[in-house]
């Protein structure tokens, strides 16, 4: 992978655990302090508390275990468990109704597990939800906006809300405007923009607050290739700044191109992982197309 | 909650609503075209139309032979009078019976039979084409006079659904009067009687109300209504926009991401609700005054005459409402998948709250401490006494009271609601999952407790209306069937343990002795807070009716068991019970003390709020103590008895009024205060385990 990753986080003393747990076997600590495990970034250089090094890699900025959840008789997702480092792509693929969107909005706290902890830079999504969703930035392809309010007035609220200081709000608005190249429309409102306008002001919203962890699914749905394109390459962006990314799609060509590894979903469980060249190899195929069908057994 | 969130959610709501064209027409321009399009054009309309009626002379069919007097007479007062030569009244044709007198019994009953006999009646069968198909306006019939009576038999057949045949019968009635006088006078003077001799009484009446009076009824009845209807419209279409709008466009999920607590949510989208529906009421208010006093000048004389402060009291009535609205209107509306479904889930939730204060409007239902209890009629009757110059401190207490604990119990829900993820991203949920009742230890909380409550209160309100019992099996009714029924469905619906809920224990003995001297001393410093603030004379009566001394009859066993111990019984498995177990989370003090507050405004009085307040507080710190509702039935009952007995025994009676008292001797609440005491240091060590545990010999 063509990333910089930085080598280095920062930690703070009294911070969560830093091992990987066995699927299914979540640290009991959950409940993590304030000063969780951060990643490298000017926000967090200057912060109090005893700094120590420690290799990245080993430290996920979103992991799950047992994740399960119900709609009456519905089994929607069913034990997925699985962690994403920082700088990391990862891809989730599976069919209509595997479960994708509802594990999603599960990491992103929207829904509550019925089953399995969800924990992002250390601070776990039932015990600390406030914690927990500050460092994620989740965007799906149907989620609108105020259609009333402009971009600008939105990136705003969404700065209040995940409590951006004051005086960046303004700076920070103007970057992003400046970034995903929205100065055209950002003082319109939302119900006058195309789709892709739209999905890049919602692109903005999710990386407002600067989170470590990306959730995005389906962004590039009902987008037209270019805007699709644009996205794809905000994703790359924000990864090689060192963001962990996960996201879902039905566009084979997206995750090949973007991916460094691969989660495939069916009937609410993992049905294959890992890289796409490994994935290739143990299912025998040539593409991940081919791979895809096999993994969820229509091949 | 962190205030900056609630605040940035109120205003993002705020703006989304200045740029909602819809929702600014229903607040600010429907009121300000409304009220002067309404109230000017339809006088001007009535106006005119009254001219036209006075100026079109009223088609009159006579069936019968008229005297030439008469004839002339009705010509005169623009009469179009027809004579029928062939019609069916005959010297044979009945008369019509008169109508029972309403005073009399089974008026109703008579009055009915009579109108259905005049369903078949031959005149009735003859008039109904003629008069309904508008052949003509209406029919006079003239029986043949008898040669051996000086009386002459005539009928009016109308219309009373056509306004031309209404207002052709009052025109008519007014003619043959004057012609019935000339007949009178012409007789007296054929005979050299004195004049008056036999109409022997001339009754005139009059109205006396002054004019801002008889114009604030007549803006009375509708008023309120249309303004607990425009303001609360306002509040409909952002309730719904914000709540199954925001779901339908899936920025529900967008905001649920983002790291917000549920409450924050709520009170920053409540507060944008209900400014908007306050701010619509306030201009519909000024809307409306500036209407009334285009017309007071154009109708040259205070047709109405409200003052700047009718208008403010007004305003702040509708506040505790608008609350209401906007919170029943924000947790319905997270109900709905989309905004269609929405509007479809609010509307009857709208309709709901304006029945009630559409029924304000029928002639009759005046405000009293249930109608005050009861949501939306309450504000409706009390803006209408406030218009009359009716309203009483009690009333406008009591409403506002109510109206508020009624605003809380919809914001509680309103909070609950949006703590269900499952509501918020689209699903659906169970009633018992929505009280929080599938997962959590089944007991009742203070949100159950406060609904029940209401919940009681309303069962009364409606119970009374609808029931016509004597006095005291209406207390009867109430207890049994408004009070204790209902709290023990309560605990059987959502089956909630019996003995926990309703504090069902054994008492210790202790505890009882403790009870018997709370009871006979607690109303005796409890009547002392009636020095603060002395009951009107009215509420005095309303007492001894209550109190069943109007009625020496009955036994005092049946007295004492409806006064004395059905309260105590009834009662106290409600707020001892249930309520007060259900503030128990809140702590010792807190969860007395607001049973106690809830059990005294109960009593619907802003009078009896005190004493009664006080005997909650008393009672339900023995209930606690003792860990029982027993001694607190038993309290409760002797308290009753003994204060009955002091103002129903005819020799303490008679002392009391000799000494002129209009107050219990303080000397006499100083004795029950160590009386009391000493019933509560009682109570203090009263727990039954107190007692199992205490030093034992063996």
């Amino acid at each position: 992978m063509a990333v910089a990753l930085p080598s280095t986080i920062y930690v703070h003393e009294g911070s969560a655990n830093h091992h990987r747990p066995p699927p299914g076997h979540g640290p009991k600590n959950l409940h993590a302090p304030a000063t969780g495990a951060r990643p490298s970034h000017p926000r967090y250089a200057d912060g109090p508390g005893l700094i120590l090094q420690m290799d990245l890699r080993d430290s996920p900025f979103l992991r799950c275990w047992g994740l399960k959840k119900s709609f009456g008789a519905v089994r929607a997702v069913d034990g997925v468990s699985f962690e994403i480092y920082p700088g990391e792509i990862v891809g989730l693929l599976g069919p209509n109704g595997a479960g994708k969107t509802t594990a999603l909005r599960m990491l992103a706290g929207i829904l509550t597990p019925d089953e399995g902890s969800v924990e992002a830079c250390g601070f776990d999504m039932k015990l600390n939800p406030l914690e927990a969703k500050r460092r994620i930035g989740f965007l799906s392809g149907d989620t609108q906006l105020y259609q009333r309010l402009t971009p600008r007035e939105i990136l705003l609220y969404f700065g209040e809300l995940f409590e951006v200081e004051a005086s960046q709000r303004q700076r920070r608005a103007a970057e992003l405007i400046d970034m995903l190249n929205m100065g055209s429309f950002a003082d319109r409102p939302c119900e006058t923009l195309s789709a892709g306008q739209k999905q890049r002001a919602n692109i903005a919203r999710a990386f407002f607050h600067d989170p470590e962890v990306l959730i995005l699914d389906e962004p590039t749905t009902a987008l037209d290739i270019l805007s699709g394109r644009f996205i794809v390459d905000a994703i790359r962006q924000q990864s090689s700044r060192g963001k962990a990314v996960l996201f879902s799609t039905h566009i084979m060509g997206e995750a090949e191109y973007l991916c460094d590894r691969i989660i495939m979903i069916h009937q609410g469980r993992i049905a294959e992982t890992g890289s796409q060249a490994e994935i290739l190899a143990r299912l025998g195929t040539t593409n991940l197309t081919d791979a895809f069908l096999k993994a969820i057994g229509e091949s | 909650m962190r205030l900056q969130i609630v605040r940035a959610i109120f205003l993002k709501e705020i703006r989304e609503t200045l740029r909602d064209r819809r929702t600014l027409v229903f607040m600010i321009v429907l009121p300000l075209v409304l009220y002067p399009g309404m109230i000017i054009g339809m006088s001007k309309f009535q106006d005119s139309l009254d001219e036209q009626a006075r100026e079109r002379s009223c088609r009159l069919t006579i069936w019968g032979q008229p005297p030439a007097d008469l004839i002339d007479l009705l010509k005169a007062r623009n009469f179009a009078v027809s004579i029928e030569g062939s019609h069916p009244v005959s010297p044979d044709t009945p008369v019509f019976e008169p109508m029972p007198d309403e005073e009399s019994q089974d008026a109703d009953k008579k009055a009915e039979q009579i109108r259905s006999r005049v369903e078949v009646h031959p005149l009735t069968v003859a008039a109904r084409p003629l008069v309904l198909e508008r052949k003509t306006d209406l029919i006079l019939a003239l029986w043949p006079q008898t040669p051996d009576s000086g009386l002459r038999h005539a009928a009016i057949l109308y219309d009373s659904v056509r306004e031309d045949s209404r207002r052709g019968r009052s025109r008519l009635e007014a003619a043959l009067e004057t012609y019935r006088k000339g007949v009178v006078t012409g007789r007296e003077k054929e005979r050299g009687l004195p004049q008056g001799f036999f109409t022997a009484m001339d009754v005139k009446a009059r109205d006396i109300a002054p004019k801002s009076r008889r114009s604030g009824f007549g803006i009375g009845i509708v008023l309120p209504f249309l303004l607990l209807a425009v303001s609360a419209t306002a509040g409909f279409y952002r309730a719904v926009d914000t709540t199954a709008g925001e779901k339908e466009r899936n920025t529900m999920q967008t905001l649920l991401c983002a790291p917000v607590r549920s409450l924050e949510i709520v009170a920053g989208k409540f507060g944008a609700i209900a400014l908007i529906t306050t701010a619509a009421a306030a201009a519909n208010i000024v809307s409306l005054g500036l209407t009334f006093s285009v017309v007071t000048k154009s109708l040259g004389g205070g047709a109405v005459s409200l003052n700047g402060w009718q208008y403010l009291i007004v305003f702040l009535t509708l506040l505790p409402v608008t609350l209401l609205t906007s919170a029943l209107f924000l947790a319905v509306g997270v109900f709905a998948k989309d905004f269609r479904d929405g509007q479809n889930l609010l509307t009857p939730v709208m309709m709901l709250a304006m029945m009630p204060a559409a029924i304000t409007m029928l002639p009759g239902v005046e405000a009293n401490v249930y109608t005050l209890m009861a949501p939306f009629v309450n504000v409706a009757l009390l803006i209408k006494a406030l218009l009359v110059g009716e309203a009483k401190a009690d009333q406008v207490f009591i409403t506002l009271i109510s109206s508020a604990a009624y605003a809380v119990l919809a914001l509680l829900f309103a909070a609950r609601v949006f703590e269900r993820e499952s509501l918020l991203t689209g699903g659906k949920d169970t009633f018992r999952g929505l009280f929080g009742l599938d997962h959590r230890r089944r007991e009742v909380t203070p949100s159950l407790a406060f609904a029940s409550f209401c919940l009681v209160l309303l069962l009364i309100f409606y119970g009374q209306v609808l029931t016509k019992l004597s006095m005291e099996k209406l207390l009867l009714f109430v207890q049994y069937g408004l009070i204790l029924a209902p709290t023990l469905l309560i605990v059987g619906a959502l089956r909630l343990p019996l003995v926990e809920t309703l504090s069902l224990r054994r008492p210790s003995l202790r505890s009882i002795l403790a009870a018997f001297l709370i009871g006979l001393s607690s109303w005796t410093v409890g009547v002392a807070f009636l020095r603060l603030l002395p009951p009107p004379e009215s509420l005095q009566k309303a007492m001894q009716q209550v109190l069943l001394l109007d009625q020496p009859n009955l036994p005092l066993a049946v007295v004492l068991f409806v006064v004395a111990v059905s309260p105590g019984i009834c009662e106290e498995l409600l707020f001892r019970g249930l309520i007060q177990n259900g503030f128990r989370r809140l702590g010792m003090w807190p969860a007395i003390l607001a049973a106690a507050l809830l059990f005294g405004l109960a009593h619907g009085s802003i009078y009896r709020l005190l004493p009664v307040t006080f005997l909650g507080v008393v009672i339900g710190y023995l209930a606690w103590r003792s860990q029982s509702v027993i001694p607190g039935m038993l309290a409760h009952a002797v308290n009753n008895a003994s204060a009955l007995m002091l103002v129903s025994h005819p020799a303490l009676r008679q002392w009391t009024v000799k000494q002129q008292l209009q107050f219990l001797p303080l000397e006499w609440s100083a004795f029950g205060a160590l009386v009391l005491a000493a019933g509560l240091w009682l109570a203090r060590g009263a727990a039954p385990e107190l007692e199992q545990t205490s030093p034992n010999p063996s």
